[in-house]
């Protein structure tokens, strides 16, 4: 049984000042510039309590948007001086991650950037999730670009949290403690006595159980995608009619692979002279017009509902295929924040239509 | 800005099926060979997607006409020269008045929008009001109130069909129109150099500005952005980031050719005041600058609100 104990509602962000005193950087929900998004907070009084999904996932406290690799100097015989900047990775811990954020990026991105199905580790990516620890809070109030649920995942799913809180309906809620991982114990000593133990935990068990259940009962978007990795395994469908009269519709900015947690792809520069300067890693999108871009001038894809295709068979096969994870969390962000409110699930649904007619004709 | 296009006092339809009727007919004369207009999202819930229909069944089957359509289609109309250079006429898009102006500069520059009075047939709705989608963010039909953006409030149409005390109540009770008209005018708050970096570089305000129509050379691509910071660097000594640069070079490029839709605003991700660093790159330009030397106005303006930062860091020490 994981079951730990409970906190009370109102003492649940006190986490946070338990946390910050033991000398651990705490990543919440936050107001940066404006905006719920994940910031590193002190307090608890710094934290958005009454939040869905933060504008920003977490991946950017595991995989930043902009980081140096290396300063570069020319030495006077031509040849150049490479220096890795100090780095330093502190024990993070990131407090009230939703259930699908916490797939998408202990899950998914961590097959990418070091799992053992392709067999290459990026460091930094390694070296910062060893130090970090995921609180993830169970969603209660899904909204209607929500959909875990039908990506096979739940408001309440305890994968990849080292420790997950699901607050109890009814008159006299508490916020129900489990522990996954060895991590997830290391934290519960430095939260002592704020999680309270006087209660029988099968009896939390229960209510927790409960709760997860409600909040599977609300959401709105469901719908079937199991033919949908058929229809794309069937290389004949690379070119069916829907690509191209759904893709046409995006207008290839990249949001909805900058919010994604699953999204990874990055690119290098070197910014400064040709002299001195740094070489930095920055984010990079696929449905940027000059993504792949070759040096001859070649684009293996040319126009926005190819690099749609690109994005929609990587969350849907690519992710599967290559790396055994799943591509598409659910976090509905793409849904959300899309300039055209163009719908991955829309393409989903009709993909599975199309998969479904082909199995009734046959 | 007075345009001889002639498109403003175009027919405003009331209904969709007023629309229908009209586009089915120009699809059965061969006048256009595409509607562009706005569609269902999902069965979930009322938002719009674009839609790109053909024939008068699809017409009746896929338009839709409600406050949640907020973007601007304008931003295909280059399909338009694509339909025509086929042979099949052109496209009639839905708009609304307030973008009018967007087809005005269209035309205007149609040698190298493509955008004709032949290929791109304007259906002007009638419009009381689109709401704000970002709003949305936590939103499930029970809770959340939707409000209007803040383009409307500033809108004739909605003026006429709502009256000055809706408006001015409107104006008050929106989260960001005083913000918005307050980082217009006066931008000493802002620290110019780090809202800018804040930038994410999706492209999402470059790429539903129908004015940035271009489909490749664009100098704010990702290489060339970096090509420019590292300019500034070794020729002026200016030490810029990747995101001041690609916000100057955009914000630049539509300065006179922005009918202030709003679009950028609306998508973008980091909440960037864009309007605003429009507005002071306006004043400063007509203070200092000469337009012989816009490029020059450019690099003093990045260094200034280089400068500036650099000052307003120290202090906060």
């Amino acid at each position: 049984m994981s079951v730990r104990g409970y906190i009370r509602p109102e003492r649940l962000w006190q986490m946070v000042d338990r946390l910050s005193t033991a000398g651990l950087r705490v990543v919440a929900p936050t107001t940066v510039d404006g905006l719920c998004q994940f910031g590193v907070v002190t307090a608890a009084n710094q934290v958005v309590t009454d939040y869905l999904l933060p504008q920003n996932t977490f991946k950017e406290f595991l995989f930043p948007k902009q980081e140096q690799v290396f300063t570069y100097l020319r030495n006077g015989d031509g040849s150049y001086l490479l220096t890795e900047p100090r780095r330093a990775f502190p024990e993070t811990v990131v407090l009230g991650a939703r259930p699908c954020d916490t797939v998408g990026i202990m899950g998914s991105l961590a097959a990418v950037f070091g799992g053992d199905k392709w067999g290459y580790e990026d460091p930094l990516f390694t070296e910062r999730r060893r130090v970090t620890t995921v609180v993830s809070f169970s969603c209660d109030r899904p909204d209607i670009s929500c959909f875990c649920t039908t990506q096979g995942l739940g408001p309440d799913d305890p994968k990849g949290s080292d420790v997950l809180i699901t607050r109890t309906e009814g008159d006299a809620p508490v916020c129900v403690v489990e522990v996954f991982s060895a991590r997830g114990e290391a934290l519960l000593d430095h939260l002592g006595d704020l999680v309270a133990a006087d209660r029988d935990a099968s009896g939390l068990a229960l209510a927790r159980k409960q709760a997860g259940a409600l909040a599977r009962e609300r959401f709105v978007r469901v719908f079937d995608i199991s033919q949908v990795k058929t229809f794309l395994d069937n290389p004949g469908n690379f070119d069916d009619e829907m690509f191209e009269r759904l893709g046409t519709k995006c207008v290839s900015c990249g949001v909805c692979t900058f919010e994604c947690p699953t999204c990874h792809c990055f690119d290098f520069q070197d910014v400064g002279a040709p002299g001195s300067g740094e070489r930095i890693k920055i984010w990079d999108s696929c449905q940027l017009p000059d993504f792949t871009l070759h040096a001859s001038g070649h684009q293996p894809r040319k126009t926005s509902w190819e690099r749609y295709r690109n994005r929609f068979l990587c969350k849907f096969k690519i992710y599967e295929d290559a790396f055994e994870a799943l591509g598409c969390t659910g976090c509905g962000r793409c849904v959300r924040d899309c300039p055209v409110h163009v719908d991955i699930t829309s393409y989903a649904m009709q993909a599975n239509k199309k998969q479904q007619l082909v199995q009734i004709g046959a | 800005m007075i345009y001889a296009t002639g498109i403003h006092t175009l027919k405003r339809y009331a209904s969709l099926d007023e629309v229908i009727d009209q586009a089915a007919q120009w699809l059965a004369a061969g006048r256009i060979g595409m509607v562009v207009g706005y569609g269902r999202q999902s069965p979930f819930t009322d938002l719009t997607m674009p839609t790109f229909v053909v024939s008068r069944e699809q017409l009746e089957q896929e338009l839709v006409w409600n406050p949640f359509c907020d973007y601007n289609l304008l931003n295909y109309a280059n399909l338009g020269a694509r339909q025509a250079a086929r042979g099949k006429g052109g496209v009639a898009i839905v708009v609304k008045p307030c973008e009018l102006h967007n087809l005005d500069i269209l035309m205007e520059e149609g040698n190298m929008s493509g955008v004709t009075r032949d290929n791109v047939l304007p259906v002007v709705m009638q419009c009381s009001g689109v709401y704000e989608t970002d709003g949305l963010n936590a939103y499930t039909k029970e809770v959340a109130r939707p409000f209007v953006q803040t383009k409307c409030l500033d809108c004739p149409e909605y003026l006429a069909a709502h009256g000055a005390a809706k408006v001015a109540e409107d104006k008050l009770a929106h989260p960001r129109y005083l913000d918005y008209e307050a980082n217009k005018a006066d931008d000493s708050e802002i620290n110019w150099a780090a809202t800018l970096n804040k930038c994410l570089h999706c492209y999402a305000c470059r790429n539903v500005c129908p004015s940035c129509y271009c489909t490749q050379g664009c100098p704010a691509d990702e290489a060339s952005t970096t090509h420019i910071t590292n300019a500034l660097r070794m020729v002026k000594h200016i030490d810029t980031s990747r995101q001041v640069v690609y916000n100057l070079v955009r914000t630049w490029h539509i300065q006179a050719r922005c009918s202030e839709c709003l679009e950028c605003e609306r998508v973008c991700p980091v909440d960037i005041p864009i309007m605003a660093l429009k507005s002071k790159l306006g004043r400063e330009f007509a203070g200092e600058g000469s337009p012989g030397d816009v490029m020059g106005f450019l690099v003093n303006f990045a260094g200034r609100i280089m400068a500036e930062n650099a000052e307003k860091e120290r202090g906060g020490d």
